[in-house]
């Protein structure tokens, strides 16, 4: 059995681990909570979508969406696919889950993000995480992003411009940081100028998020494909 | 923009956001996906990463930027930069931030 100790360490080791998302969570949820007022979005629905979404990417992009007038099922349709990657990340965690109680799991998955997930995967293969770490890092952001986008709905206008666009542009720097740990090997190299180029090529002709979905899409069948065709038939045989 | 409206939207949003995330966790441990699924999957992130960062950082006023007046050319060159030096999420957002604030206030 788990011991009392046990608990308090990993808590304390799941809010430790909380800091670098907290710092990157509060100007982000800042930054996504003066784009919703911008676009005029009220302070509260600004907030209520943080409180039931809580997912930084896919809110940004409703925001665009809704501002150019795109309707319900688009803003749908798009957060789904945007958010269909945490599928993986939800899959790569549950071997790890095995022995947490099973009323835990349905509030540990509503934290799993790009960066809770990206923070988190070193620490559960050596034992350093568990259920309760899970919980105490997913919710410290949970409330830090919250708590940003109330700071930047109350606050919005009196950021600068130039200081509002390089808060937004973190967004991007985060997700250059988040590509660079998924590039582990040249296949992943190649997908990723692949989906770069692709999302590139078909934004000049496609709507909304069409060109990321479509060149993510395209871009995972060619991971895919060379990992079948290139890679040697033992490695590529050894699981099933 | 009506609250009613968008209320109606978040709770899609959150369906949307929310079972992508549980269903895995909660079934993954009985049920077993081939290989081809995995490793399709395994790829994705990447691609979809990739393909939100280009050209969505270099779009200026709905048009592609790629070039060096743009300060999201140097901020996102910078980024990459400290991203592969650091392997650090916080120091690159920072860096890449501070970068497109100088950019902003030179061009």
């Amino acid at each position: 059995m788990k011991s009392t100790s046990d608990t308090r360490t990993m808590i304390r080791r799941g809010f430790a681990d909380a800091l670098p998302i907290i710092i990157g969570y509060i100007p982000m949820g800042a930054a996504y909570g003066i784009l919703a007022r911008q676009s005029s979005i009220a302070f509260f629905p600004t907030v209520f979508m943080s409180l039931v979404v809580f997912a930084g990417a896919s809110q940004f992009i409703a925001v665009g969406l809704l501002a150019g007038g795109a309707g319900a099922f688009q803003v749908v349709g798009a957060t789904l696919f945007i958010n269909l990657r945490h599928v993986l990340m939800s899959a790569s965690l549950s071997p790890f889950f095995h022995e947490a109680p099973r009323r835990a799991l349905p509030f540990v998955a509503w934290g799993v993000t790009d960066e809770t997930f990206a923070i988190s995967i070193g620490r559960y293969p050596a034992g350093e995480g568990d259920y309760r770490y899970a919980l105490a890092l997913h919710y410290t952001a949970y409330v830090s992003w919250v708590s940003g986008t109330i700071i930047g709905a109350l606050a919005g206008a009196l950021v600068p411009p130039a200081l509002q666009s390089s808060l937004e542009f973190s967004l991007y720097a985060m997700f250059a940081g988040l590509v660079v740990l998924q590039v582990t090997d040249r296949f992943h190299l190649a997908v990723a100028v692949a989906s770069a180029v692709g999302s590139s090529l078909f934004f000049s002709f496609m709507e909304g998020t069409w060109p990321v979905i479509i060149a993510a899409i395209l871009g995972a069948t060619l991971g895919l494909g060379l990992e079948l065709f290139l890679n040697d038939p033992g490695k590529a045989e050894d699981g099933n | 923009m009506e609250t009613e409206r968008l209320i109606f939207i978040f709770l899609g949003m959150w369906a949307v956001t929310y079972f992508p995330r549980l269903l895995p966790l909660a079934v993954l441990s009985r049920v077993r996906l081939p290989r081809l699924l995995t490793t399709w999957l395994s790829y994705l992130p990447a691609a979809i990463l990739s393909a939100l960062i280009f050209p969505g950082a270099l779009v200026r006023e709905g048009r592609v930027d790629p070039w060096p007046g743009n300060p999201a050319v140097w901020a996102l060159a910078v980024s990459f930069f400290v991203a592969v030096k650091s392997r650090n999420l916080i120091l690159t957002m920072v860096c890449g931030g501070v970068v497109m604030f100088i950019g902003q206030a030179m061009f």
